[in-house]
């Protein structure tokens, strides 16, 4: 047993190019995913930036006068239209929309832009900005109208977004969809208050407090780095199986495999040995890779031995499913001469299994199998491990997700001994 | 050349299996993650607080699931929490009497959409209820509401009207079809590392047959698997599952051409650059994925806010060919404004052809 773990270390630590793959890779990705998607996460230094251009074919004070003499030229008394004056300065939309972007939750995200027409039309083309928030003529005027005097359509306000694929375009669309909602739905309460005769001088429910923000446990939600850490070594350590199992058709072509069966050894301890080794390989990358990630990126603050500890545990299970698959990609790999089960593998299998679990984007958003398939890959437990334990639950939570990594691993083994040729082919 | 690529077509038929795997495995993922019955709603998860009655939380989720883009689900708190806390949902709402808290383990972009939506159907909600307390109807207000005062007209550059989610599947769609085609372009192109091994091209080369005829039965054959294999999952989609992929094929076709020859070029410069079948078979998958994953295959290129990796995706075939594909989609590209796109592909594929072939002459 001994000697088939070594000759299988000592194969891998030969083909330098491939440990560098094997380890210099993951790492690279966890770079690319925690700086392409970093913002998307709170407890993010940056938060998500969006710049937009604001076209103002508008004038607001001459709506608003326009309005006004409008009033005047139907007779209504100066009183009622100086009354009117302070009543449309105060809920003029683009004085409205302006205090939303002064909020300031908004004010850090948005960079807002006043551009003519084409200049907005080239910068978005170009993707200098996010979108372009047009306010077309007469804005100010037909607004008003409709609001204070329940008369004619109103007006629009116009998003001009590049494709309808980029989020911060989808974000600033949905604030604008807000704003608009929320001053439609307040002026349709007035209007209906004053038409049963109520008048009300301030309606400021619209400040209630409302909502926010609970995180599952007392610690801090995870950081984007914390989460692409776990998912890319999840999904890496997975290649380590194919891998060992390419290695085994490399032996089985240059008769290693029958010379080995020739001395007289069990075929199964070959097979052990590719699991053991399997095991200590995998053990080892998700080793290197938080530590080099955690010094590199820094991504866990504030853990205590104990959370170390945890991780070691979740990292040694997940070997084992590792192993696990190792064996039949290995049994299957020599019992029928053929590579295309390790190719197919890490092609397919591997993407499948990392998309199910979780480890590019969270899976809620897809259909249900999704993550039922997820939730029993092995990379998909573990990292549903990982990550409870990083937000602090218990030992007892996370149990669940080892043991469906054991059970999945003895399912593999046993199946693998199953399928592996017990005498010599040629 | 003819016989060059009769071979492989022979090769294939023997041994069908990688090529036939990867694509069922394309429909089946593409089906999995676009298609099912979740049509473009974002499912949410809700809970209640265990002061709250059962009838008022149906009420909420009433009032909440009036959205087109979100679906709430009303589940036991513990699911709730579980599902969030293992990372298999980024978020879930608490429902209370008057209120709501968002419950959240790791943060996605949908939040600040989703945020706002809630708030907006509480608020709303609230201040009805107050309303209602001064004697003034729902429906009195919803009919005001009918003709608010402002609109929002949402466009895109080429003037098209289109909506956030529907973009979502087409990028399914194309990320994940070009993705999986590099694996069996790349994965066949291999028998011409195998040759080399086993020697049948030195043979070749010293029969009567040209070099470039050589090259070329080669090539010919994995453009025509990959572009193969790509058209037909298109033409599975579009006909079988009914997606909207525009109403020029001519021009899809085109771009999945282009697109293919890139990849062909550039399964050549990695043959030339590593020779071992062992070797190939581990760098494959991860070129494959990293490309995928810069080039905005997984997804939208488009929430990448990093300057630097977007400028990395420029040099990434696959960001190319999904553009191209979703400008004919959605947004009716023609060929002039195609043009730019397909000859940075072309480009590409020529300049990874030139180092690849000569790489593999040199040694």
């Amino acid at each position: 047993m001994h000697s088939f773990l070594k000759k299988d270390i000592l194969i891998l630590l030969r083909d330098r190019s491939e440990l560098l793959l094997l380890l210099l890779m993951p790492f690279i990705l966890i770079a690319i995913l925690g700086f392409a998607l970093r913002g998307l996460f709170s407890g993010d230094p940056e938060p998500l930036q969006i710049s937009v251009a604001i076209v103002q074919q508008d004038n607001e004070k001459a709506g608003i006068e326009k309005f006004l003499s409008d009033q005047r030229d139907q007779g209504f008394s100066e009183e009622v239209i100086a009354e009117l004056e302070s009543v449309a300065f105060k809920v003029s939309p683009y004085t409205l929309l302006n205090q939303v972007f002064k909020d300031e939750r908004l004010r850090e995200m948005i960079t807002i832009i006043d551009m003519n027409l084409e200049e907005a039309e080239l910068a978005l083309s170009s993707e200098e900005i996010a979108a372009i928030l047009t306010f077309p003529t007469e804005f100010t005027f037909l607004s008003l109208k409709n609001m204070l005097l329940n008369d004619g359509g109103g007006s629009e306000l116009q998003v001009t977004v590049n494709d309808y694929g980029s989020l911060q375009a989808k974000v600033f669309q949905s604030i604008i969809q807000e704003f608009v909602r929320a001053l439609n739905f307040e002026t349709a309460m007035t209007q209906a208050l004053s038409e049963e005769g109520i008048v009300i001088e301030e309606w400021d429910l619209r400040d209630i407090e409302l909502g926010g923000i609970e995180t599952v446990t007392s610690k801090d939600p995870i950081t984007s780095f914390e989460y692409y850490t776990f998912a890319i070594a999840v999904m890496f350590v997975l290649y380590v199986a194919s891998t060992l199992a390419s290695k085994a058709y490399v032996e089985k072509q240059q008769q290693v495999f029958n010379r080995i069966l020739l001395s007289g050894k069990h075929p199964i301890s070959y097979l052990s040995g590719k699991i053991i080794s399997a095991i200590i390989i995998a053990f080892c990358q998700l080793l290197i890779l938080f530590t080099s990630s955690s010094l590199l990126f820094r991504p866990f603050q504030d853990v205590d031995v104990m959370f170390w500890a945890g991780i070691l545990l979740i990292s040694a299970i997940l070997s084992i499913g590792v192993g696990g698959l190792t064996a039949v990609l290995t049994a299957l790999t020599v019992r029928f001469d053929n590579e295309t089960f390790s190719s197919v593998f890490s092609g397919g299998i591997v993407t499948i299994f990392a998309f199910t679990g979780g480890s590019f984007i969270p899976v809620a958003n897809m259909a249900e199998i999704v993550s039922v398939i997820g939730d029993w890959t092995p990379n998909g437990a573990a990292l549903s491990a990982y990550l409870q334990w990083k937000q602090g639950f218990t030992f007892d939570s996370i149990l669940p997700f080892m043991g469906r990594i054991i059970g999945l691993s003895i399912v593999l083994i046993a199946s693998s001994v199953w399928i592996f040729p017990r005498r010599r082919s040629f | 050349m003819k016989s060059v690529f009769l071979l492989q077509l022979q090769r294939l038929r023997r041994a069908p299996i990688t090529t036939v795997t990867f694509f069922i495995l394309t429909i089946a993922f593409v089906y999995m993650l676009a298609g099912g019955e979740s049509q473009g709603k974002m499912s949410i998860l809700t809970f209640t607080d265990y002061l709250l009655s059962e009838e008022i939380a149906e009420e909420w989720i009433e009032r909440l699931n009036a959205s087109e883009a979100f679906e709430f689900q009303l589940v036991e708190e513990t699911v709730a929490r579980e599902t969030v806390s293992s990372g298999n949902a980024s978020l879930a709402v608490k429902l209370m009497e008057s209120d709501y808290r968002l419950l959240v383990a790791t943060d996605d972009p949908n939040r600040y959409v989703l945020e706002g939506y809630v708030k907006q159907v509480f608020s709303e909600e609230i201040q009805i209820r107050e309303l209602e307390k001064l004697g003034v109807s729902h429906e009195t207000v919803n009919s005001y509401l009918q003709s608010g005062p402002l609109n929002l007209d949402t466009t895109s550059l080429e003037g098209e009207s289109g909506s956030f989610e529907y973009d979502e599947q087409l990028q399914i769609l194309f990320g994940m079809t070009l993705y999986f085609s590099i694996y069996t372009i790349m994965f066949n192109l291999m028998n011409v590392a195998e040759e080399k091994r086993l020697g049948t091209w030195s043979r070749l080369i010293v029969s009567p047959i040209r070099k470039w005829q050589l090259y070329l039965g080669h090539l010919l054959y994995c453009f025509l698997i990959g572009y193969v294999q790509i058209v037909i999952v298109f033409l599975l989609f579009k006909y079988v599952f009914a997606y909207d992929l525009g109403n020029n094929f001519g021009y899809i076709l085109l771009v999945i051409a282009s697109y293919t020859f890139a990849i062909v070029a550039l399964g050549m410069l990695i043959i030339g650059v590593v020779k071992s079948t062992q070797h190939l078979q581990a760098i494959i998958p991860i070129v494959a994925t990293s490309m995928a994953m810069l080039g905005g295959a997984f997804w939208p290129i488009e929430i990448v806010t990093n300057q630097m990796l977007i400028t990395i995706s420029q040099g990434m075939p696959i960001l190319y060919g999904v553009e191209a594909l979703k400008g004919v989609a959605m947004y009716n590209y023609g060929l002039f404004e195609l043009g730019e796109t397909l000859s940075i592909m072309i480009l590409f594929g020529v300049i990874c052809m030139g180092i690849g072939i000569n790489l593999m002459e040199r040694r």
